[in-house]
């Protein structure tokens, strides 16, 4: 449907929305992003290039500018090695076990961020619980084995190939059996085929991923900040020691600037690769995949060795997590891990202690806050962005696709810039230490996967129902209440539902923006890793890991993995399908 | 009741409507028939108004319609996949108009019962959601839901495509009948000229966004005004010029021959070909030119089979007959045959560049359609 701009502006419902969105556009994702500019290039109000010199001439800068790209580069490699491994003996390969083993793996996809960089940190940190066991045997050894970029590449890696399970998964589901059913007829091993059917079939995908995997390991913060050392610091973490002071801020404008332009020029070539095309759906008649033995028996061996020995490496960490949200600190310090030593306190203590908890409580309102915000007005102009597609519209979209280009470094720092003082385009009102700044800051990041999903599920609906709403004598605001708010609906709550889980554990966003009373877990966790000693403070943050792992786990069961068949009896409506097919979609 | 005067509609640079002009009396069953990408979706959604013609005006019973919104041109419509909305339940579907426009509830509830049972739809039914229904019924639904306002027209667009071979001669039967039943003004597009030709008081044939005829099925099929309406519509043989030449040279008097004219693209219906094993029946009176052939193919369709059959004259090409399989035990490739033919069949058109001129073929009889085996 090409509906004209004139008819466009017929609609006063558009109007409205329109106008809301172009100041929200304007004071949120443009003049931000200019003012930091400015701040690079213009910092007196006029032209000048010496923030580049300053930079050029802080080695610490320049380290962490060749750490990034090296960290990035290590982890295309590593991920994805270890990404294609889970998802063949998972998925491709019969190997026994095989649930037991996607379980395991998929651990990392509830388990990530801060708290799995501070879960880590507090088993195999310096003062962690398995480096005091380690000690007791080898009181010689280095204590500070985990730091470094060596521990920083393996956490990332592990973290990492969550992309795999989500996107590669359902690539390789995709893949028509057919093709290698008519490969092995024609005499091809198990190996070849894997080689020269499935892999290059699958490779689009894997290239998506290899990017984001490649623009996540640029962008790090939390990793490198926590367990990177002295020796191995990165472009963000520097990004934000530059921020905290006033005589530094341009330098961490023009970081970010590098960031910004490595990220936009990524993004460019994966948006071309996607347009390249897939070679999914070939065929009219897919056959359903069948798993694949492997015939060398010492292959196989290893193999399932292989895949086990993952699995314990991916499970360790959350289980000792879970261990230790039933012990007092003490006890795991000291590594007697009595019977005795097992209690609930630390539960009763977040749900009795204010104090304790009150960053969950922040957690959970800005999560919410931000989550059904950015959906509910997201709907509108997703439905408007759909239905009217001409020149104004496509503008309004690429704009609105800003916080997706840009590393949510670069907009949080935007915005602290522009809004630390009364600015006209914001009413005077000065945002930049504010409660409301964290909120705001959410919302934004979360616009462009919100819009390319619900643009997504509209797309669904046929143009038709509308017709026949509209024939019925139904007006544009009834048609959409009534008709086809009901259908996307489901898609809309798994949305919502997703925004809600990488909101909640947040740490990268709020540690430029959180107001110093009203932090977020993911700053509190962070802290807590600061700590030298194993307390009763790291006691509640495995609490709350553990409570963050429950949350997270049930909104991807109910996004992704309910079995349809419960759902026969409503009315049907959309299903949020498509959630885990697009990598591209996800980030942020 | 309805017309469509000098209508342009164009997207972006495609003129997919150029100056259409059509009148639809009331009453009738009127079917938009041509290939796909012809322009009958448009041009029924012209008349629904979801879109706006770049010239022209619509009328419906002598009021001008053209700039109305949809739902105040008392239409209903039935839409290919029917658009039930897929989150309510049947009887929210059928009362989804009623709702919308303010009729109180128990009104509402009246009248959803009363057009259920005039398509026959149960109230176990109505209680269901519209995904737990067999194609039949959806349609029902869509109909109901479509003729609860009381339309003065109903407009369909292409509504059994979607279905299976035997859903589609099913339902058409009950499409008819209820159109009947209620008397309404109906615009019905289909890419099909079984369903045309079986359900239509009138049909045009359109091609490329221009009508091409309008008439009754019969007219259509017998007297088809061009050459495209003739390949389109039922099966028909382009005549080889050595058939043709040999037919226009047949004794004048006999009736029709005088206007054949072997330059011109002549076309005969398959069921019109007659063959007979050499030396068979010479039926009426010399009136048929007589041809021996060859048995080239045979194609067993169950009710018929059809030949293929070259013909011995010099340029006579092949020409496909059926015959009936009733107790005739049929030909076999390599048999010699008799290939008769009328020439008051024969379909003319002039050279394909004159072909607008063409509007009356060269000449044709009435005569009944043919009672067996085009359908
Ligand atoms: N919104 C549109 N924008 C641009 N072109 C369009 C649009 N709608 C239809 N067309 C073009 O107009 C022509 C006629 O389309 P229309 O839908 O009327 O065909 P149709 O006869 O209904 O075909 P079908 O049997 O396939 O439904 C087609 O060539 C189509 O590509
Ligand atoms: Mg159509």
């Amino acid at each position: 449907m090409n509906i004209s701009v004139h008819k466009m502006l017929r609609s006063p419902l558009f109007l409205v929305v329109a106008a809301v969105l172009l100041w929200f556009s304007a004071a949120f994702l443009v003049w931000p992003n200019l003012r930091l500019l400015g701040e690079v290039f213009m910092p007196n109000g006029e032209p000048t290039f010496r923030a580049f010199e300053r930079l050029g001439s802080s080695r610490r800068a320049m380290d962490s500018l060749r750490n990034s790209f090296l960290l990035a580069i290590v982890l295309s490699v590593t991920v994805n090695l270890v990404g294609v491994f889970i998802v063949l003996v998972t998925r491709y390969f019969a190997i026994k076990g095989a649930r037991v083993l996607y379980l395991g793996y998929a651990t990392t996809l509830i388990y990530g961020g801060i708290v799995q960089v501070a879960g880590y940190k507090i088993i195999y940190g310096e003062h962690g619980f398995v480096t005091n066991l380690l000690a007791g045997a080898f009181p010689d050894m280095d204590r500070t084995w985990f730091t470094g970029m060596a521990a920083v590449v393996f956490v990332m890696t592990v973290a990492g190939t969550g992309n795999h399970l989500l996107f590669m998964t359902n690539a390789l589901a995709r893949v028509d059996f057919q093709t290698v059913e008519a490969a092995k007829m024609m005499g091809a091993s198990t190996w070849r085929v894997l080689l020269t059917i499935v892999l290059p079939t699958i490779r689009p995908m894997l290239y998506a991923i290899t990017i984001l995997t490649f623009l996540g390991g640029l962008g790090a913060l939390a990793a490198p900040q926590v367990l990177g050392g002295t020796s191995f610091q990165t472009i963000t973490p520097m990004i934000l020691t530059f921020a905290n002071s006033p005589s530094s801020r341009d330098l961490a404008a023009t970081l970010a600037l590098v960031l910004g332009v490595s990220t936009m020029v990524l993004l460019a070539i994966l948006n071309r690769m996607e347009k390249g095309g897939t070679y999914f759906a070939v065929s009219k008649v897919p056959t359903a995949m069948k798993k694949q033995k492997i015939a060398n028996r010492w292959a196989n061996a290893a193999v399932h060795a292989a895949a086990y020995l993952l699995l314990a490496v991916y499970l360790v960490p959350p289980l000792l997590i879970v261990l230790f949200s039933f012990t007092s600190a003490s006890a795991i310090s000291t590594g007697t891990l009595a019977w005795e030593s097992f209690t609930l306190k630390n539960y009763a203590l977040v749900f009795s202690d204010y104090e304790a908890f009150w960053p969950f409580l922040v957690s959970l309102g800005y999560g919410a806050f931000a989550s059904i915000t950015v959906v509910a007005g997201m709907l509108f102009v997703a439905r408007l962005l759909q239905k009217y597609r001409n020149r104004v519209t496509a503008f309004i979209e690429f704009v609105l696709h800003i916080p997706w280009v840009l590393p949510s470094t670069l907009i949080a720092l935007g915005l602290i810039i522009a809004y630390d003082h009364a600015s006209w385009i914001m009413g005077n009102v000065v945002l930049t230490g504010t409660v409301a700044l964290l909120g705001i800051t959410y919302v934004i990041l979360k616009i462009p996967f919100t819009l390319r999903m619900l643009k997504a599920a509209f797309t669904g609906v046929p143009d038709q129902l509308e017709e026949a709403a509209a024939i019925l004598g139904a007006g544009p605001l009834t048609t959409f209440r009534l008709v086809l708010l009901p259908v996307v609906a489901p898609t809309a709550a798994a949305i919502a539902a997703l925004n809600f889980n990488s909101l909640l554990d947040d740490y990268d966003t709020a540690v430029f923006v959180a107001h110093p009373l009203y932090q977020p877990l993911g700053i509190v966790i962070k802290n807590a890793t600061g700590e030298d000693t194993l307390n009763d403070a790291t006691a509640l943050t495995f609490v709350y890991t553990v409570l963050l792992m429950l949350i997270t786990a049930t909104t991807m069961w109910l996004v992704y993995g309910r079995p349809s068949a419960g759902r026969r009896r409503k009315p049907k409506a959309a299903e949020p399908a498509g959630t885990a097919v697009e990598p591209v979609t996800t980030r942020n | 009741m309805i017309t469509y005067e000098n209508i342009d509609v164009v997207f972006d640079d495609f003129h997919a409507l150029p100056d259409f002009n059509l009148t639809i009396g009331e009453g009738e069953f009127f079917t938009l028939l041509g290939p796909s990408g012809c322009g009958k979706s448009t041009a029924l959604r012209t008349l629904a108004g979801f879109i706006d013609p770049t010239a022209g005006e619509v009328y419906v019973d002598g009021a001008r319609v053209t700039n109305l919104p949809s739902q105040r041109r008392q239409i209903g419509m039935v839409f290919q996949n029917y658009a039930l909305f897929p989150t309510m339940t049947v009887r929210e579907n059928i009362g989804f108009g009623l709702k919308v426009s303010g009729v109180s509830k128990a009104e509402t509830t009246r009248r959803v019962d009363e057009i259920a049972s005039a398509v026959e739809l149960d109230s176990v039914q109505l209680g269901k959601g519209v995904t737990e229904l067999s194609g039949g019924q959806q349609q029902r639904v869509a109909i109901a839901r479509a003729l609860v306002l009381r339309p003065k027209i109903l407009l369909l667009d292409e509504p059994l495509s979607n279905l299976d071979a035997k859903l589609r001669h099913q339902l058409r039967g009950q499409l008819k009948e209820l159109q009947e039943q209620f008397g309404i003004t109906t615009v019905y597009v289909t890419h099909d000229q079984d369903e045309a030709l079986t359900m239509s008081t009138r049909i045009a044939v359109m091609n490329k966004g221009r009508i091409e005829q309008v008439g009754t099925p019969q007219e259509v099929y017998m007297h088809s005004a061009t050459e495209f309406v003739c390949n389109f519509i039922g099966d028909a043989n382009r005549l080889a010029t050595g058939t043709v030449a040999a037919l226009s040279a047949l004794p004048r008097g006999v009736r029709g021959t005088a206007a054949l004219n072997p330059a011109s693209a002549s076309y005969l219906r398959v069921e019109r070909v007659g063959l007979h094993a050499p030396g068979g029946k010479a039926d009426d009176g010399g009136a048929r030119l007589t041809l021996p052939g060859t048995v080239r193919a045979r194609q067993y369709h169950g009710v018929y089979s059809s030949y293929r059959v070259e013909l011995d004259v010099r340029d006579g090409g092949t020409v496909k007959g059926i015959i009936q399989e009733t107790r005739h035990r049929g030909f076999a490739p390599g048999d010699r045959v008799d290939v008769s033919i009328d020439p008051a069949d024969v379909l003319q058109y002039p050279g394909a560049d004159a072909q607008g001129a063409a509007q009356v073929p060269a000449l044709t009889q009435l005569a009944p359609l043919p009672s067996g085996a085009s359908q």
